[in-house]
């Protein structure tokens, strides 16, 4: 074992000799003529050490030209005027913290696009100095953002970086909440006013003629598609009525103002999430007031009382841009502004809450309904302000500062996909993990009704598990069975021992010998080379047919290392190609054990499972995953999942992510989806090319995650961070096993193996494949080299 | 005249002043890029994004004092970028002069260079920042955590997970040796 220092010292060594020395004096100067290009941001200052990375506005402060002994009297003095408040004040300043802020942001500041996720650095998602952006929004599926600006649409993924121009944009513009669509009201001289709907996808284009035609001209404001993608909501400047406007027909019902004499408005409009109701701001008479309707504008019923507007106007413009309405994404509130501040209302106006009584600008929803983010402003006309965190859950919650200056166009506040993944209340022995799944609160749908299992259950239909312990020198297989619950050794200490994934036999590699022999039988030997052979590598193909080992000939100079394939009967070996120096990999069989693959210094070999009549099929690196009929393989190249067909033709770029980033693959049994990593990011992809993100628990590293599909299809375990998470095949559910690794499914699917990940807790357990029900049973083990193997 | 009279002077728009301190930084950012992102041309364009961005940025600075670690923050930030960038993540550049180097080395050390690098390589960009501060760079963790931005924990956990994979890399490629074999 290298001591850690000297290692310490042979990594610096290496990092010091391992790259070039210094940079080409040509690319120092193309930067410095770049930066005599460039205007120094003026106006901004950066917090950067003991306090938030986020820039804020000022001009450095005159207290940090200060002596260093003024600077801390002053200092001294500011902490106990702060003291003496805060104990005037009372408790409310000591009131525990609130919920935190766990959201995504996007937002508009100093007219270019970013991204804030929390725990990371804010990225930026557009910055062109020719173009000033005026509006961003979530779409749908929280993970990609649409602007406006330029008179063009920009859809850009947040996790991926893909970026396209969506489309066209005439005027404000409104999406339908499906986010693959959006709309807007062109305003054009002289002719009948339409409304345009852009496939955001594909960039094509379709009108919606209202009918009966409105009068021209007419104008149609504050156009504001339902979230079923059914009605528009509109205004017609120029008649002043009110519309509903059927998104497929053009059918259009006129919705009388509730005041049928008033000359004023009615705008700010803001559909519930079912589409069921809509809410809106009237104007009568110089005051305002939240009104809700059902979606056919009957039943119109007043939310807030009629209010002077702060804006000092009752004009068609400012109509909602004051009280906004929006309806919280579980329809439980409304929220809107309220002079000056923040306000929560039930939709049949019990219940009014005043949330922040200063000046506030924009404000967005979390996806969860749990708090309203929003930019407190200095006054009401401010276009931008500090980014602010309020928790609606609790009343008398306080505001909480994020430390984020000069955001505009606030974008909605989404948490992170999936959010946290709940876990289950401890078993009923007291096991570490949990008993009875329940669903993720933002993503995971219920998962079905535990079953009740114990091992008990699960040895009706197995013998026990079966695994590997002990060293790289020498390894034991033994065998824990359900009946007994004790382990026994199926094998002696020898090189390398292996259950073969059926469960039934077990290979041993032991000095040059390769043996195989059924659970409790007699040893036959399949593969002898000598005694001065040592195993490394060592594997069985995934039905059990043939195995793979590489060895190395130390009786010879230089030594020599050769990888074979042999037939578990012995029926057959074959040496296998020796790869290109430094990278060994071991073959890839398809499911079937029909297909093997093996990557050559210039070519990706494939031929026969026996490792017989290997061909090249083209320049392809390693193969990741044969598709479970052994007709398509997947590999990564460039940080992209790619596939191409058993023989080489047909290679695609499956996940086409603009940033790359992709590390392992996995086909589900079906061979339709691959659960793909990438970076920390679990994705479902679809062979025809749609792809979801699965929502795991925030800042988990996938760094060494482990997939294991059940054999039905139905769930993935994926294993990271100490814990293993049952993904529905859909990604629709996500559970989390805590303090488990190693998953193993029994082939019948209905159980799940796994192993205890916590300090004095590596006792095996078996759940139901749900998750539910999960007991340990066993002594605590010495950790396991080999995956878990259910024997029948 | 001191680095903090020379950041101050390119704070207030002297631009002679910010090519001074630009061409002094050059070289060590160049350093830390260039063992992050293991790609010679890669490091070269996150060197002049930073340099760009130390002239843009500037003024935001706050402490003067603290301009090496935070250029080493935006080499990092731009490192990251790069390697989100760049497509080829995941494929090393062999750099010609290590070539040649190595192969003047014993094959032990050749093959221990080569174990490095290829468990280097498959370290994330964030593990491969923390590795190289400190141990190219030689910052404590503490100053390592103020420079990314975060806890000191996480910085110890990355460069002990770091230090973990690439000597259990190297462990095995003794091993191989001691048992004969050819290195992996």
């Amino acid at each position: 074992m290298t001591a850690m220092t000297e290692f310490d010292r042979v990594v610096t060594s290496w990092l010091d000799a391992t790259g070039p020395a210094d940079i080409h004096a040509a690319a120092i100067d193309a930067a410095l003529a770049t930066a005599r290009r460039t205007h120094q941001r003026r106006g901004l200052r950066g917090v950067l050490f003991g306090g938030s990375a986020w820039p804020v506005h000022g001009r450095r402060p005159v207290f940090a030209t200060l002596p260093p002994t003024v600077r801390v009297v002053i200092l001294l003095a500011l902490a106990l005027a702060a003291l003496v408040g805060a104990l005037l004040v009372g408790s409310q300043l000591m009131r525990p913290r609130e919920i935190g802020f766990t959201g995504r942001v996007a937002y508009i500041r100093d007219g270019n696009v970013y991204l804030d996720d929390p725990g990371r650095s804010p990225i930026t998602l557009l910055d062109d100095p020719a173009v000033d952006f005026t509006r961003v929004t979530w779409l749908e599926d929280r993970q990609r953002v649409a602007v406006e600006g330029g008179g063009v649409i920009t859809v850009i993924d947040t996790l991926t970086g893909e970026r396209r121009r969506a489309g066209p944009a005439e005027g404000p513009l409104t999406w339908w909440s499906g986010g693959n669509s959006y709309a807007y009201a062109p305003s054009r001289d002289g002719v009948a006013p339409v409304i345009e709907i852009v496939d955001a996808n594909t960039g094509q284009t379709r009108e919606v003629r209202p009918v009966p035609p409105l009068p021209t001209p007419a104008n149609l404001w504050d156009l504001t598609w339902s979230g079923d993608g059914r009605i528009f909501a509109a205004f017609d400047m120029a008649s002043r009525r009110f519309l509903l406007i059927d998104a497929s027909t053009g059918a259009t019902t006129i919705v009388a103002p509730t005041d049928p004499t008033s000359d004023d408005a009615v705008g700010g409009f803001s559909w519930s999430p079912d589409s069921s109701r809509l809410a809106f701001v009237e104007g009568r008479g110089g005051r305002q007031a939240i009104l809700v309707a059902d979606r056919d504008g009957s039943a119109v019923a007043q939310v807030t009382e009629f209010r002077d507007d702060p804006m000092g106007s009752n004009d068609w413009m400012n109509l909602g841009g004051t009280l906004r309405p929006t309806w919280s994404p579980d329809g439980a509130w409304i929220a809107f502004r309220a002079a000056p501040g923040l306000s929560l209302v039930r939709p049949d106006g019990r219940d009014r809450r005043d949330l922040v009584a200063t000046p506030v600008g924009w404000f967005a929803w979390a996806a969860d309904s749990s708090g309203l983010a929003f930019t407190r402003i200095s006054s009401l006309d401010a276009a931008a302000g500090d980014l602010t965190w309020i928790a609606t859950g609790t009343p008398g919650s306080q505001p909480q500062p994020l430390g984020l200056s000069g955001v505009a166009a606030l974008g909605v506040v989404a948490p992170p996909p999936g959010g946290q993944i709940p876990a289950a209340s401890p078993g009923p022995t007291g096991a570490p993990a949990m008993a009875t799944p329940t669903p993720d609160a933002s993503a995971a749908e219920t998962v079905a009704t535990p079953r009740p299992a114990s091992p008990a259950d699960a040895a009706g239909s197995w013998t026990g598990l079966a695994y590997t312990a002990g060293t790289d020198v020498c390894q034991t297989a033994h065998l824990l069975a359900f009946a007994t619950d004790v382990p026994s050794d199926l094998t002696p200490c020898v090189e390398r021992a292996l259950v073969s994934p059926d469960g039934q036999r077990i290979a041993t590699f032991n000095h040059g010998t390769l043996a195989v022999s059924r659970l409790g039988g007699r040893a036959r030997v399949v593969f002898a080379d000598g005694e001065n052979v040592t195993w490394d590598w060592v594997d069985w193909s995934p039905g059990g047919r043939w195995l793979t080992g590489r060895l190395t000939r130390s009786d010879v100079t230089p030594p020599v290392t050769s990888a074979w394939v042999t037939a578990a009967d012995g029926s057959a070996s074959h040496e296998l190609p020796k790869p290109h120096l430094g990278t060994w990999d071991l073959p890839t069989w398809s499911p079937d054990d029909r297909r093997l693959a093996i990557a050559t210094e210039n070519n990706l070999l494939v031929g026969n499972g026996d490792g017989s009549g290997l061909h090249p099929v083209g320049p392809f690196p390693p193969v990741g995953a044969w598709s479970p009929d052994g007709g398509q393989f997947a590999y990564l190249r460039d940080g992209d999942v790619w596939i191409a067909g058993s023989d080489g033709t047909g290679a695609r770029d499956l996940t086409r992510f603009e940033f790359g980033g992709t590390w392992q693959a996995t086909w589900s049994p079906a061979g339709d989806t691959l659960a793909v990593i990438q970076g920390n990011v679990l994705w479902l992809v679809k062979l025809v090319g749609s792809r979801s993100r699965v929502g795991l628990d925030p800042g988990l590293s996938l760094d060494t995650a482990v997939m294991r599909w059940s054999p039905d299809g139905v769930r993935m375990a994926l294993e990271a961070g100490g814990a293993i998470y049952l993904v529905a095949a859909d990604g629709s559910s996500v559970v989390r096993l805590d303090g488990a690794t190693n998953p193993s499914w029994s082939p019948d699917s209905r159980f799940l193996a796994s192993q205890g990940a916590g300090p004095g807790n590596t006792r095996l357990a078996v759940a139901n494949a749900d998750g539910s029900g999960r007991r340990p049973f066993g002594p605590s083990l010495v950790q396991p080299g080999g995956p878990l193997v259910w024997v029948p | 005249v001191t680095s903090g009279a020379l950041v101050e002077r390119a704070q207030q728009g002297d631009r002679d002043a910010y090519e001074l301190l630009a061409r002094g930084a050059a070289r060590r950012l160049f350093l830390v890029a260039s063992r992050i992102l293991r790609d010679t041309d890669a490091a070269e364009d996150a060197v002049q994004q930073t340099l760009v961005a130390i002239w843009r940025d500037l003024p935001s600075l706050r402490d003067p004092d603290r301009f090496e670690a935070w250029t080493y923050r935006l080499v990092v930030r731009y490192c990251r970028a790069e390697g989100r960038r760049n497509r080829r993540m995941g494929v090393t550049v062999v750099d010609l002069s290590e070539t040649l180097a190595a192969a003047r080395d014993e094959i032990g050390a050749v093959a221990m260079r080569d174990q490095l690098g290829r468990a280097f390589d498959a370290l994330s960009h964030d593990h491969r920042a923390v590795v190289v501060l400190h141990h190219l760079v030689g910052l404590p963790l503490g100053e390592i955590a103020e420079i990314l931005d975060i806890p000191y924990g996480t910085v110890g956990s990355r460069l002990h997970h770091a230090m973990r994979a690439m000597r259990a890399s190297i462990e095995a490629a003794e091993r191989t040796t001691v048992r004969g074999g050819q290195p992996a």
